[in-house]
């Protein structure tokens, strides 16, 4: 069995790295930093928090419309899913499949994976901790690949302003959208990855 | 890198290394130049990681700053359609949501896909100026986790992979020109690639610097 540093009250200081002992030091002698151990449940709590509300977001983002364009013929409201279909439709299947895994993929996996980690940490479990790690490293790097519908939506609004012709318009969907990845990503960050490890150390 | 017996872990602070991503405690390796060491628990990387040299980084950072003003100067994209043409760049886009309360998006949206790396590359140019100067920069020591926390945020080639999508969304039906701005935030993405390769943390370590 390896020891935590944790159990001994060694602790490795955030910001630089410093190897400290908290018996002796409250702040990191090189940085200054306040030194803390960490704390699988407070962490995983504060994730879960981040994580509900999140998943409360992605409810408007996915039933409200995220765009609006009109031309001559009138105007239509979009959905993400709607977004997605058109794409389909036209034959864009590449682009369809682009915009499904950054919008409903990756955020959907992100929720599956966060929530699988801080359960298994609320509930002390000490399996597979390699995989649980290698899922905490996947969820951190696909978070951000969600905020390509905010920026697709941003541009061809800015774009789309050609007066009477055609005119693309924000909706309230992406607006909810983007709060989701920002908070989902809060929770990811929350979360101490240092968790999974900590229940193999109790004998 | 073995385990550690318990007891004798206080006693060696000096000679021991704690895994930042899983909490392991171990006697540390002692490295030959070019060698790196593994965490023996969870496998991560841990001690000797390759990283670019501080001239490297310098250097990107500075083309990176010239490569973002570009990107705010000219135009990612121009379109036109019946006369009428239309631009955007890094800057304007986040004004696409300036209508009431959806202005959350707009600085969000400007956040991450301008001020974030702009911060980013003139915190670190100015930091390594003084490194290679050898001397510690003025706010070091809040500039440094700055710099740290940031790093998530940077969104660049999530911004360029839209102007992707948006030529092909929008281009069917409206004529669209490649502009600078585009080449730029391209060439931005990459250089930033190399910018996080960088370990920060490290600095800490040059105790001589004055």
């Amino acid at each position: 069995m390896i020891a935590r540093a944790s159990q001994l009250g060694i602790a490795r200081c955030r910001v630089c790295g410093q190897i400290e002992d908290m018996a002796a030091v409250a702040r990191c002698s090189r940085c200054g930093r306040r030194l803390r151990l960490p704390n699988p449940r407070t962490s995983a709590e504060r994730s879960l928090a981040w994580l509900i509300a999140a998943v409360i977001l992605y409810i408007p983002a996915n039933v409200l419309p995220v765009m609006y364009v009109s031309g001559i013929g009138g105007g239509a409201e979009s959905t993400i899913y709607g977004g997605i279909l058109e794409f389909w439709r036209s034959g864009s299947l590449g682009l369809a499949l682009l915009i499904f895994g950054a919008s409903v993929a990756v955020p959907i996996t992100k929720f599956v994976a966060l929530g699988l980690l801080i359960t298994t940490t609320l509930l002390n479990s000490s399996g597979a901790p390699a995989q649980r790690a290698r899922l905490y490293r996947f969820v951190e790097f696909i978070g951000y690949w969600s905020m390509l519908d905010v920026v697709v939506v941003a541009l061809t609004c800015r774009l789309v302003r050609f007066g009477s012709l055609a005119v693309a318009e924000p909706r309230p969907g992406i607006v909810f959208f983007c709060a989701v990845v920002i908070v989902t990503m809060i929770s990811a960050f929350s979360f101490d990855e240092r968790s999974i490890w900590a229940a193999r150390s109790h004998p | 890198m073995g385990s550690l017996p318990r007891n004798d872990a206080r006693a060696h602070l000096r000679d021991v290394t704690v895994c930042p991503h899983c909490d392991g405690l171990f006697k540390a390796a002692q490295l030959k130049s070019g060698e790196f060491a593994r965490c023996p628990d969870c496998l991560e990387p841990i001690q000797g990681r390759r990283t670019p040299s501080p001239q490297l980084v310098l250097s990107c950072a500075l083309s990176g700053l010239i490569l973002l003003l570009i990107g705010v100067a000219s135009p990612v994209l121009t379109a036109s359609f019946g006369g009428l043409t239309t631009e955007v760049n890094l800057l304007s886009a986040p004004d696409a949501f300036a209508n009431d309360w959806f202005v959350i998006a707009a600085w969000a949206l400007a956040l991450v896909s301008l001020a974030v790396p702009l911060v980013q590359v003139l915190v670190l140019s100015w930091i390594l100026a003084f490194i290679l100067a050898e001397r510690r920069a003025p706010g070091f020591s809040w500039l440094l986790p700055l710099l740290q926390a940031l790093r998530p945020w940077a969104m660049v080639e999530v911004f360029f992979l839209g102007t992707l999508v948006v030529i092909a969304k929008v281009g069917g039906w409206v004529s669209i020109l490649l502009g600078p701005g585009l080449w730029s935030l391209a060439a931005f993405s990459a250089l930033l690639a190399t910018v996080h390769r960088f370990d920060s943390a490290s600095l800490w370590a040059q105790q001589d610097l004055r």
